[in-house]
């Protein structure tokens, strides 16, 4: 008994820890998003930062991308930015849309000035909606722009292919037959 | 002279629609894997070639990206915080290779540039580079390119020993090509056109004087 109430607190502990340790790299399938033409890309100030770009592609681990017709993706945040060259430099919060897909909000995001025009952002997101997110509340936005060359972003672990509720169906349906056909047998 | 009138309408509206996207820019998107070996110096990439942006060739995809470039040097004091390593392309074979689905050989080039930066602790960061196309199908549309692509999910994060040890990650990003030759500039076409017609024009009304006198 005290075997089973350990096991149950150990898997507790270790699903609220896990959105904790998943959220250290993009997790795929990701959604690829890059400024296009007609797209203002990031833009960063003192008290802002937005993107406006667009998502083009599901990246999967192994797998090969998947092309999606354009979906607009737009980021805005508030928050404080120093101007210097280096870490953290930029601390933002704020929301993220990619069209009808995803939705979420992000209280950490982080900018880098990697100097010479180079910068890199990142935060772990809560997703709020969009047919990507399914039943994941977590995920995480990373992507880098530049000045002259545009802009190009990551947000990872995101729902991409429901599984179809035929397979449930099917699946529930052989467990049974192996529950009778066990019955039978005792 | 109406049909004359007729064709300057359209070139003229020809050469607007073309002045009208003269901000394109030319890019193709990639993903993939990069791999470093600190014991040659070498970091290699291969990509798929996914998506295209304002390339008026009809191209087939996915495509590949392939790179090889090797270590130059790392600077961790410009930037307190920040690693900067340079790389150089190899002066004997092409420095990277992209091809389509059909394996066709799109555009062979030779990096100019080709660096690597990141703030210490992330393991991510930015790759950026220019290269020289020399060869492939797209050479006679394209004569120069740039790649910033995000560098993530790296198996050890920045630092100034970064490049001491062997690392792998992902890179998702983006070519920007220029044009290989500027078009002649269409107000000049239309102007040339227009002082066309004004001689045509006057030429007509002297023969039509001559006739009637």
């Amino acid at each position: 008994m005290r075997t089973g109430k350990f096991v149950t607190k150990l898997l507790l502990a270790l699903t609220l820890a896990l959105p904790t340790l998943t959220n250290a790299a993009v997790i795929l399938p990701a959604l690829d998003i890059q400024s296009q033409t007609g797209d203002t890309g990031a833009s960063l100030t003192a008290t802002t930062f937005d993107i406006d770009a667009t998502a083009i592609a599901i990246i999967f681990n192994g797998a090969p991308d998947q092309v999606i017709p354009d979906e607009i993706f737009t980021l805005t945040s508030t928050g404080t930015y120093s101007g210097n060259v280096g870490l953290a430099e930029g601390v933002f919060s704020g929301t993220f849309s990619v069209g009808s897909l995803l939705s979420g909000s992000f209280g950490n995001l982080e900018v880098d000035n990697l100097g010479a025009g180079f910068y890199s952002f990142s935060a772990d997101v809560s997703y709020t909606g969009g047919d990507l997110a399914g039943s994941l509340l977590t995920g995480r936005i990373e992507g880098d722009f530049s000045d002259l060359l545009g802009t190009t972003a990551k947000v990872g672990q995101i729902t991409v292919v429901p599984v179809p509720a035929t397979i449930w169906l099917f699946g529930s349906g052989l467990i049974g037959l192996v529950a009778v056909s066990r019955r039978k047998q005792s | 002279m109406k049909n004359l009138l007729r064709i300057q309408a359209i070139i003229g509206l020809a050469l607007t629609l073309m002045v009208s996207s003269a901000n394109a820019t030319p890019t193709l998107f990639f993903d993939g894997d990069i791999a470093y070996t600190a014991s040659s110096g070498e970091l290699s990439g291969l990509a798929d070639v996914i998506d295209s942006d304002d390339i008026s060739a009809s191209l087939d995809l996915p495509g590949t990206l392939d790179f090889v470039v090797s270590f130059s040097s790392v600077d961790s004091l410009t930037f307190p915080g920040i690693t900067i390593a340079e790389f150089a392309g190899d002066a004997l074979s092409d420095d990277l290779i992209i091809m389509d689905a059909m394996a066709n050989v799109l555009l062979t080039g030779n990096f100019v540039s080709f660096e690597i930066r990141g703030a210490n602790t992330r393991d991510f960061g930015i790759i950026s580079s220019a290269f020289e196309i020399n060869g492939g199908s797209l050479m006679s549309d394209f004569s120069t390119g740039n790649i910033l692509a995000l560098q993530f999910n790296m198996s050890s994060a920045f630092s100034e020993d970064l490049f001491r040890q062997d690392f792998d990650g992902l890179i998702d990003g983006r070519m920007t090509f220029e044009y290989a030759a500027t078009p002649e500039p269409s107000v000049l076409v239309i102007l040339g056109m227009g002082l066309v017609l004004v001689g045509f024009a006057n030429s007509n009304l002297r023969n039509r004087i001559t006739t009637k006198l």
